[in-house]
């Protein structure tokens, strides 16, 4: 029989290594995945994944008032991304005149995709918005990783992140439109 | 609907969010408006680009070295509970290093004194030798420290120094391994 979530956070909070190896097995890749797209690189993604199942190992007291041991986990995971991107990053700020674009610049992003002919196109598009993504402040980068790469609901986010769920459609709309700009603007530049 | 109503629910629109009759009236102004159609399109596709970024699934190997690592990173944590299985084995893994500290403590101390009682036993020797004609107090092993012709090979001031080397080899070493004694005393209680 397979355990359940729940199950496994009980013998895990009771001691059981067992446990607490499922735990790893089952949330790995999800961890894995949003500190590699968010530091871009496998090095810095093991480092998200170890420091996120070892914080979550000393804070295990605190599962028995959890209601989602997925939440609480993707929190950790999320708070430490956010932090070695800071400390990788230093206080770098996005100048924010790289968003104000003329309006009559074209994006013809939409008839590309479109085109089913069009792979390399596609390709290099995809190379610009991961580029594009790098460019955005943490918080806003990563509302647009979990809710568009990584498929959790904006309630998901909002628990993560311990905030509203207005926040998180601020963010997501902020990071969407700034992703716009940027995207508009390196296709002009590639022109 | 306005243009402005229409720009504020784009995100609910390519989100899936809408109404069915809501979204019958933002597609009817889209599909008349150039303006909002165009920002609409862009945010289809950057939502597209989006869903189509991957992170490639790292190997087996990987997984089970990073599984091994956060073991051995959570090795030394504190447990929740005094009656959990790692804590005694933490226990025992921490009095067998102790021991092996005090072993090995007893081994450099006893080097110690094997080079002063040397040195001592050379001086013997030599004042045995000037006194009877012949060594008291030598040992196969301080005959093995003189020559042929019965001289010593390591005079009296090498082995001061042999020892004093031995003192500030030694001190700080025993003095290391017993800085770990609080630590140990603390887990036990
Ligand atoms: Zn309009």
């Amino acid at each position: 029989m397979t355990k359940t979530i729940p199950e496994l956070v009980n013998s895990f909070v009771g001691g059981d290594e067992n446990a607490f190896a499922e735990l790893i097995k089952r949330f790995r890749q999800k961890i894995y995945s949003i500190g590699f797209q968010m530091l871009g690189n496998h090095l810095d993604a093991d480092e998200v994944v170890q420091e996120t199942f070892v914080r979550i190992f000393k804070r295990r007291k605190e599962l028995a008032n959890v209601k989602y041991f997925s939440t609480f986990l993707l929190r950790i995971a999320t708070n430490y991304s956010i932090d070695l991107l800071r400390r990788k990053k230093g206080h770098r700020i996005i100048a924010e005149d790289s968003c104000n674009l003329p309006g009559e610049i074209q994006l013809t992003l939409s008839k590309r995709v479109a085109t089913p002919s069009e792979e390399f196109a596609n390709k290099k598009l995809l190379e610009e918005i991961k580029r594009a993504l790098t460019n955005l402040p943490p918080k806003q980068r990563l509302t647009a990783i979990l809710h568009d790469i990584e498929g959790y609901t904006k309630s998901e986010i909002a628990d993560m992140f311990e905030c509203p769920e207005a926040t998180v459609r601020s963010n997501l709309h902020i990071a969407r439109n700034k992703l716009r700009k940027i995207l508009r603007r390196q296709i002009k530049k590639g022109e | 609907m306005t243009c402005q109503n229409t720009l504020s629910c784009l995100d609910q629109l390519v989100d899936n969010e809408l109404t069915d009759e809501k979204k019958a009236q933002v597609m009817e102004h889209i599909n008349a408006c150039d303006k909002c159609k165009k920002e609409f399109e862009e945010l289809k596709q950057i939502k597209y680009l989006l869903s189509k970024v991957k992170t490639n699934e790292p190997s087996e190997e990987y997984w089970s070295e990073v599984t091994g690592l956060i073991n051995a990173r959570t090795l030394d944590v504190e447990p929740v509970d005094s009656d959990y299985r790692s804590h005694t084995e933490q226990l025992s893994i921490k009095r067998n290093s102790l021991l092996r500290s005090i072993i090995s403590t007893a081994a450099a101390l006893a080097i110690l004194f094997t080079a002063l009682l040397l040195g001592s036993q050379q001086n013997q020797v030599s004042l045995a030798q000037i006194g009877t004609g012949s060594p008291v107090l030598a040992t196969a092993d301080v005959r093995d420290l003189l020559s042929s012709d019965n001289k010593a090979l390591f005079s009296a001031n090498d082995q001061r120094h042999l020892a004093q080397g031995m003192l500030l080899v030694g001190i700080p070493g025993v003095l290391g391994r017993f800085a770990a004694l609080p630590e140990l005393m603390i887990i036990t209680e």
